[in-house]
This record gives C-alpha cells, structure tokens and sequence, in this order.
C-alpha cells in the first residue's frame, strides 16, 4: 500500500491508475491523480483541531477549489466532524480518530481510498458502525476501497474481493465468497476453524 | 468483474536488502472493496 500511494519506491514491477503508470511517483503526484491513503494508527496532528486536521485532506491543487462542497458531503457521513470541529484530535476516541483519518482521506476527492488497518484496536460497535461507513462510501460515492486487515472474516464479509499474500508472495485471491469457503484460507488464518 | 481503476503487476518491493513483496499482482475495480490479507509481518501487504 505504501508503494502505491508513493511512499516507497518499488524495485521491480508497474503500478497504473487509471490510465496512468504511477509506480515511482512521489506522494503528493499519487493524491493529486485521486488516490487517498489513510495510514496505520490515523497519524492525526493531535494539536491541530478537527476541522483542521480534516481539511489538510484537500491541500492538492484538485481538490483544493472543491473543499467547502466536499466538506458539507463528508460531515454528512461523519457528523463527528462539523460537532467537533474545534477539538483537538488528540482528546478524541480511537474511534473518532479514526474518522477524522478517513475524512481527511475522502477530502482529497480520491477516486481509491486506501485504508490501512481501519479496525486497529477499535471496539467492536465502532467496528461495525467504520465498516458501515466504508460500505455507505463505495455505495453512495462510487469510490473504491483498498484496506488491509489482519482479522479475515471481518474483512471478507465487509469486501467484494481480497487477495491473501505469505511471506511476500500472493498465494490466493477471489471473491470474498470463495475464500470464506476456502480450506485454504482455513488452514492459513484459522488452523482449520470454521469460519 | 467492474472495470479497473488500480492495477498492479509484477511488483518487487525492498528495503534496502531486505524484500517484502515478490511478483505481487492485484487489481481494484470501480466502486469495489477490496482486502488485502497479510499472515505474517514480514507478508504486511503495508509495503
């Protein structure tokens, strides 16, 4: 996820979004082609408000002359954001951090919202209420979503496909329905569990 | 299957001497939700 977004310049391989290769572009050329990347442990500035934090999202030049339209869509999905505004992010919940993180995301106009751990050390209700969230943001905004998770039933009940990589290397991909029922997919996560 | 918007091919990734990803291939198509799942941190799908 990192090398997509152009955190990480990959050795070998081609990355295209769109009709464009971006395999080797920097972060801030990836967020200006409409890919948003929501890190691992939100990475809020916790001094900084809210409000402030969420519209640090629009800082490229596409989405910068929408920001006010986009911010009027994303509190409509977030209410934490327009009852919070000027709270600072480090006095939130976990939960709400986490929001504010996709938020911040979903300003940045992207066409793929990638989302690392969205789960991480939330209680399950939150859990329930971000997966919803994701589901009403493919739904009603057309956006994909790229997310990585570590518990492989909640991701494969909340996604259409997933793609399950060991040491390095992709060893099964498909629908989200047949890797439920995959043996294999048992085996690896679950030690032959039923899901 | 929707059409993609993300396609990734053959992807090496390092760091340093250390490598995280081999010949990694995926894609998302529009609106879809797609997870990746890593067994082990040296397989993070992170990199």
């Amino acid at each position: 996820m990192n090398t997509i977004s152009g955190l990480i310049t990959p050795r070998a391989g081609r990355i295209t979004f769109g009709n464009t290769r971006i395999d080797g572009l920097p972060a801030h050329r990836t967020a200006g082609e409409g890919l948003a990347h929501v890190l691992e442990r939100r990475r809020l500035f916790p001094f900084l408000t809210v409000l402030d934090n969420v519209m640090l999202g629009a800082h490229n030049p596409t989405a910068r002359p929408h920001r006010d339209e986009t911010l009027k869509r994303v509190e409509s999905l977030f209410p934490v954001i327009g009852s919070r505004q000027g709270q600072l992010a480090h006095t939130l919940s976990g939960g709400e951090q986490q929001m504010v993180a996709i938020a911040r995301g979903l300003m940045a106009r992207p066409r793929l919202l990638m989302i690392d751990e969205p789960f991480l050390g939330l209680s399950p209700r939150i859990v329930q209420q971000i997966g919803g969230l994701m589901r009403r943001i493919r739904d009603e905004q057309g956006i994909s979503i790229l997310f990585i998770e570590q518990n492989v039933e909640l991701a494969l009940r909340l996604a259409d496909r997933g793609y399950i990589l060991e040491s390095g290397r992709t060893i099964l991909d498909g629908t989200s329905a047949t890797l439920l029922q995959s043996p294999e997919v048992k085996r690896i996560f679950l030690g032959d569990v039923a899901l | 299957m929707t059409a993609p918007l993300l396609v990734v091919e053959a992807l090496d990734v390092a760091y340093g001497d250390f490598q995280v990803l081999w010949q990694a291939a995926m894609h998302v198509g529009e609106a879809e939700i797609v997870a990746l799942l890593g067994r082990t941190e040296r397989a993070s799908p992170r990199s």
